[in-house]
């Protein structure tokens, strides 16, 4: 209960009630991080303004959690104008408590996450009583009315003293083929200074995503890095993850969400590409981590909505068959064997 | 030479002893004694005396050169550099460098091949060495183009850069990322050098070329007090596994449509121009007279096709 009523207290100094109040709740991160995303939150109204349409998420997607309260989520979707090229924007969080160590690692052996093969196990010393995961995201994606790059911020903890941060300025085009989009939107806006501050501290260490396929989508000055610290988590937050995000995202709101000049056949590429690009890193990775922490039901809620705004903005009029038939595709993938599984298959324990 | 660009010499070490060139001691390496006598590659014997590089690292080349020989066969035509480009120097003789390239033949997929080194004796007394080998293919094929370059600044430290170049973009294409990085288990290989303490992570500070790079590239720094060790039972193993992956996937033809073509050769002039032009344009006159440089970067330039501003 105090928890809650000091939420209010911290979320009353900024204005934020186009979000969805559980999504600026984050009750399960530190003050520090709470801070700094209603801080993001914030930045975003005020540089968008009215651009950004107020949440209108459901109830059951706003808030959703497993039966016995160990895994709890918050999704919010907020639409862009329809003359704004913005066309969405995604936050969620997510809280899952394991009950033992090994469940935990199994957890991170069995997901398609991008940090599966980062989890430091030896370096870093879990707590010996239950083991926790957050995820902290928001991401926004344009309209093919522009080519600038989508945004991406994410955080991932699982230990007071380790923090993964994700975030990037995501190509719309291919860099190889067009230098000239790399020097507007990744030279020009010396945004490369950026992540050196955090690849400068001797705490952090840079993290590759285990997929080939969502490192491939970065950008050249994605920020990658896991910050290892000795309890003074809270100062790394504020007084460099916070302002090395803040930057970021000022460069992103005042770069990238003007009007573009895109010709017919450009278009074409880009929505092909922006597809891509919402299928796999976006949706796939939700997708098929979801059900490992919640009940398939609350997975399959939560991956409909994400398909609607998806799929409606890539093809007017995409009825719900098109999401039984997005379904189905996912279904039909094949499925990568669980290290779980095959280690079983061998006689062996998991852990 | 990709690397010439964005990569700052060291200067606080002494002058490092120069490894001798006596072949006696390279007895264990069979390619080493070979090339002491005749010369059964057919690449430049300048090219392959790579005199300023440490034993493990010289018998490293000659395996990878033997390999590409023994790979390729007659694939590959005979050298054809200039005397005066397959060995180059500045007047102090403080500068050397040996290049080599081999044009594929009509069928091949290969366009050409580049063998280089480069050795650079610092006023601080340290010296800079670079080895590069780097393979380019034809528009009959859209595999990947391989690079590798060793940049040693010091006995104890060394960058190395090793790839199979993506041809098209793999956020539309994962099939390729399928195809040539998932399916070969290239990943392995980066993450073998990855684990090592004595690696880490290098950067290049031109966004350009970090973009041409693949998700499995392998872009380290590496840093040990026996390199020898390292070398011959870590990097060498590694790059050479690499370097047979590109071999056994990268060499057949692959059906191109004419629209993917077109696509394919400009984005191949991009990678060429920005790549090569940025690198070698701005590098070798710092290291030698702008008379060689020239000479040099003609022979580049013509093979690479790019019209000379």
């Amino acid at each position: 209960m105090s928890l809650t009523s000091c939420n209010s207290c911290m979320t009353s100094s900024y204005d934020l009630q186009k979000w969805s109040s559980k999504l600026i709740e984050f009750p399960h991160v530190s003050t520090s991080h709470r801070n700094l995303m209603l801080d993001i939150l914030s930045s975003i109204d005020t540089h968008l303004g009215p651009q950004l349409l107020p949440s209108s998420i459901p109830p059951d997607l706003a808030y959703f959690e497993n039966d016995s309260t160990t895994s709890q989520g918050a999704l919010d979707i907020r639409l862009g104008q329809k003359d704004s090229t913005i066309d969405f924007m995604v936050g969620y969080w997510t809280h899952c408590e394991f009950p033992s160590e090994s469940a935990f690692l199994n957890f991170f052996s069995d997901c398609e996450s991008p940090f599966e093969s980062e989890f430091p196990s030896d370096s870093v010393s879990l707590p010996s009583e239950s083991v926790y995961l957050n995820m902290t995201t928001l991401f926004a994606i344009l309209k093919p009315t522009t080519d600038a790059p989508h945004l991406i911020v994410e955080f991932i903890q699982y230990h007071p003293n380790s923090l993964i941060l994700i975030m990037d300025l995501i190509p719309r085009k291919d860099l190889v083929l067009h230098p000239e989009y790399l020097q507007i939107f990744y030279e020009d806006t010396l945004l490369e200074k950026h992540r050196q501050k955090l690849e400068k501290l001797p705490e952090s260490q840079p993290f590759l995503s285990a997929s080939l396929y969502n490192r491939s989508h970065m950008s050249p000055t994605a920020i990658l890095v896991r910050i290892d610290c000795d309890g003074d988590m809270k100062e790394m937050l504020r007084d460099h993850v916070g302002v090395v995000v803040k930057d970021v995202l000022r460069i992103w709101l005042e770069n990238c969400v003007g009007r573009r000049e895109i010709g017919e056949i450009e278009r074409e590429i880009l929505v092909r590409r922006d597809n891509f690009l919402k299928r796999y890193p976006v949706y796939m990775d939700i997708a098929d981590n979801l059900p490992l922490l919640f009940s398939p039901e609350i997975a399959r809620r939560v991956t409909d909505a994400l398909l609607k705004v998806f799929r409606k903005r890539v093809t007017p009029g995409a009825t719900d068959d098109g999401i039984a038939e997005e379904h189905q595709r996912q279904m039909d993938r094949p499925k990568r064997v669980r290290r779980s599984e095959r280690l079983q298959k061998q006689g062996k324990r998991a852990i | 030479m990709v690397s010439l660009f964005h990569h700052a010499p060291h200067f606080p070490l002494p002058t490092p002893p120069s490894p001798p060139r006596t072949r006696s001691r390279l007895r264990t390496s069979i390619s080493c004694s070979m090339t002491s006598s005749s010369n059964p590659l057919k690449w430049r014997s300048k090219l392959l005396e790579f005199p300023h590089l440490s034993t493990s690292h010289r018998n490293l080349m000659l395996d990878l050169f033997s390999s590409i020989d023994t790979h390729l066969g007659s694939q590959l035509l005979p050298s054809s550099i200039a005397p005066n480009v397959a060995s180059f120097e500045n007047e102090t003789r403080t500068s050397q460098g040996s290049l080599d390239i081999r044009l594929g033949q009509d069928e091949s997929t290969i366009d050409f091949m580049v063998g280089c080194w480069l050795h650079c004796q610092l006023p601080s007394g340290s010296s800079l060495d670079i080895t590069t080998l780097f393979a380019f293919l034809k528009s009959t094929t859209d595999a990947p183009h391989l690079l590798l370059e060793f940049i040693q600044s010091s006995p104890n430290s060394l960058i190395l850069y090793m790839d199979l170049l993506p041809r098209k973009d793999l956020v539309l294409h994962p099939d390729y990322l399928q195809t040539f990085y998932q399916n070969t288990l290239i990943e392995n290989q980066r993450q073998k050098l990855d684990k090592l303490p004595e690696t880490q992570p290098y950067l290049s500070s031109n966004l350009y070329l970090r973009g041409i790079l693949s998700p499995t590239s392998i872009s380290v720094s590496i840093n040990c007090e026996n390199m020898e060790e390292m070398v011959r039972d870590h990097v060498g193993d590694v790059v050479k596994e690499m370097l047979r992956i590109w071999l056994e996937s990268c060499g057949g033809k692959r059906e191109i449509g004419e629209m993917e073509r077109e696509i394919l050769v400009r984005r191949d002039d991009l990678l060429k121009r920005n790549a090569v032009e940025m690198d070698i344009s701005a590098n070798l006159p710092r290291l030698f007279s702008p008379e060689v440089a020239e000479r040099v970067k003609d022979a580049i330039q013509k093979v690479f096709r790019i019209e000379s501003k």
